[in-house]
């Protein structure tokens, strides 16, 4: 039979520290074929009933897009040659997060029938998680084809921004869920706050506008530096545009080392938040 | 000498009293003012239970609704690790606790043997080896391309059962399985989990049914209050289940 074989499987009170983040990814190397099941389950499960089915992925963007380039065209007369573009490539760029950090808070609490059932590491569920949206994201992205046809952009070598970016996003947006997934078992307040949180962050960030209208003036250039620092979403975002349009990237270096820096350090601290609190927490579904 | 299958060491396990209302803003708010002493947040569920379980044994845990028998299961089957000692499980363990684990109602009966098979920790290839003769055994191989939730009841415990009785675990955990289902999925499953218990697989069952562990136990320990009370003999443990309900 194919099940690992003669494993010792041995639990006592030992917790990892600072080898967290290399256990989790040993743990999900370890599984990757049951982590590949959940992400098909998922993906199955969204298409397999609707009519539309991989429509909607696509849909949901692009009504935003529409609706924010009118809202745009009203309330602004800044010039942005690829709006369209920048606005699509946001919210594409922002709902990957935005799902991948807010699926990830549920996960363990609404898999509770599974958890207490038969073991493997619960980590798995949260990137089952970052998975299915990276999936879905990047099924979506096909949409802007056409736009990048239409606005003749060819492929730079900006185009490397665009990995770079999507890892960002992940280890970001899962390093955060390490938390709230947790916090989430013991009080179902967290999902509210996370999603209150993401709202105003989505207006906060430069999803539907570029970044050089915050950049641009409108805000005192001594707190550039500090919103850049606390909203690394923005830096990811343009990234991405950059890779697009091979628009160079206006981001000073510093700002880029300080923002990966964090990005890595709250998916560092988060593994090992996860791995010290999850035995305790399946206590709480 | 013996193998060792199963060993516990003094393990004891923490649960908590009340699973809703620990809010956290609750917390950040009064928390501060008035902070809950640790033992009313939480119970001993289990305490210090030592047990160790040869290979090829059989075991029955006993006792009282609330006594700890399904979480000194789940402790063996590693979903809760310990607050204190530690324990050892060697080979492949199961725990079965009803059917159907892992089963989502969208996706169809082939698919979820994919899913629940994977679960269950098997591999790509064995899934594929298996799955022809999980339709054959659960009957219902007309439907198998339908999502179960057009199932009815029945239909999704034969499923379930077809792919639990592919399991060639080395240790079982049985939690109370053999009371779901109608009478002839009783017998049937019955009749399975007897080739199981008569095979090398060491087990372990809970049941609050004498005559189920009396004919498949080697040894039966009743638990009370978290602890293993009596010393595996049959008769002290039905004694002190039965003294334990009056």
């Amino acid at each position: 039979m194919g099940v690992s074989e003669n494993k010792v499987l041995r639990r006592d009170g030992s917790l990892p520290f600072l080898s967290a983040p290399f256990k989790i990814i040993r743990n999900l190397y370890d599984n990757r074929q049951l982590l590949k099941h959940f992400i098909g389950r998922d993906l199955k499960v969204r298409y397999h009933n609707s009519i539309l089915g991989y429509g909607w992925s696509v849909l949901e963007p692009l009504a935003l897009t529409v609706t924010f380039y009118i809202l745009f065209a009203i309330l602004s007369d800044s010039e942005d040659p690829y709006r369209p573009l920048t606005i699509l490539l946001g919210i594409l760029a922002w709902s990957l997060f935005a799902k991948t950090f807010s699926n990830g808070t549920t996960c363990i609490q609404r898999s509770s029938s599974l958890i207490k059932r038969v073991y493997f590491p619960r980590e798995i569920f949260i990137f089952s998680k970052s998975g299915f949206n990276m999936v879905q994201f990047l099924l979506s992205l096909l949409v802007i084809i056409p736009l990048l046809i239409h606005y003749d952009l060819m492929p730079s070598k900006q185009i490397l921004l665009l990995p770079v970016a999507l890892v960002m996003i992940l280890i970001l947006a899962t390093g955060l869920a390490f938390f709230t997934s947790i916090l989430q078992t013991k009080a179902r307040d967290i999902e509210h706050m996370v999603t209150i949180g993401l709202r105003i962050s989505f207006y906060l960030s430069p999803v539907f506008y570029p970044l050089e209208m915050i950049t641009g003036g409108r805000i005192p250039s001594q707190y550039i530096g500090a919103y850049l620092i606390i909203n690394p979403m923005a830096t990811y975002i343009t990234m991405i545009r950059s890779a697009f349009t091979g628009a160079p990237l206006d981001i000073p270096t510093t700002n880029l080392i300080i923002t990966f820096t964090s990005t890595i350090a709250i998916f560092w601290m988060g593994a090992i938040y996860f791995m010290r609190k999850e035995r305790k927490a399946v206590k709480f579904i | 000498m013996k193998d060792i299958a199963i060993s516990i060491n003094e393990v004891a396990l923490d649960y908590p009293r009340k699973k809703k209302g620990v809010g956290l803003l609750r917390e950040i708010i009064t928390g501060r003012i008035k902070k809950t002493p640790r033992k009313d947040r939480w119970f001993r569920a289990l305490n210090g239970i030592n047990l160790e379980v040869n290979r090829g044994e059989v075991i029955g845990l006993m006792g009282p609704n609330g006594s700890g028998k399904s979480t000194l299961l789940r402790v063996m089957a590693g979903i809760y690790a310990p607050d204190e000692g530690s324990i050892e499980v060697e080979g492949r363990i199961t725990l079965l606790a009803g059917i159907g684990t892992g089963f989502n109602q969208d996706l169809t009966g082939r698919e979820n043997i994919k899913l629940s098979g994977s679960i269950f920790g098997f591999d790509q290839k064995s899934i594929q080896e298996m799955e022809e003769g999980i339709i054959e055994f659960s009957g219902i191989r007309e439907f198998i391309d339908d999502p179960i939730r057009t199932y009815s009841a029945g239909m999704r415990a034969r499923l379930g059962f077809a792919i639990i009785s592919n399991l060639e675990p080395d240790v079982l955990l049985l939690d109370e399985v053999m009371s779901v289902g109608d009478h002839e999925f009783r017998k049937k499953s019955r009749a399975r989990i007897d080739e199981l218990v008569q095979g090398d697989a060491t087990v372990v069952i809970v049941s609050h049914s004498k005559s189920i562990l009396k004919s498949m136990c080697d040894k039966v320990y009743g638990i009370r209050e978290g602890k293993i009370v009596t010393d595996g003999e049959l008769e002290s443990a039905f004694e002190f289940y039965e003294s334990d309900k009056e």
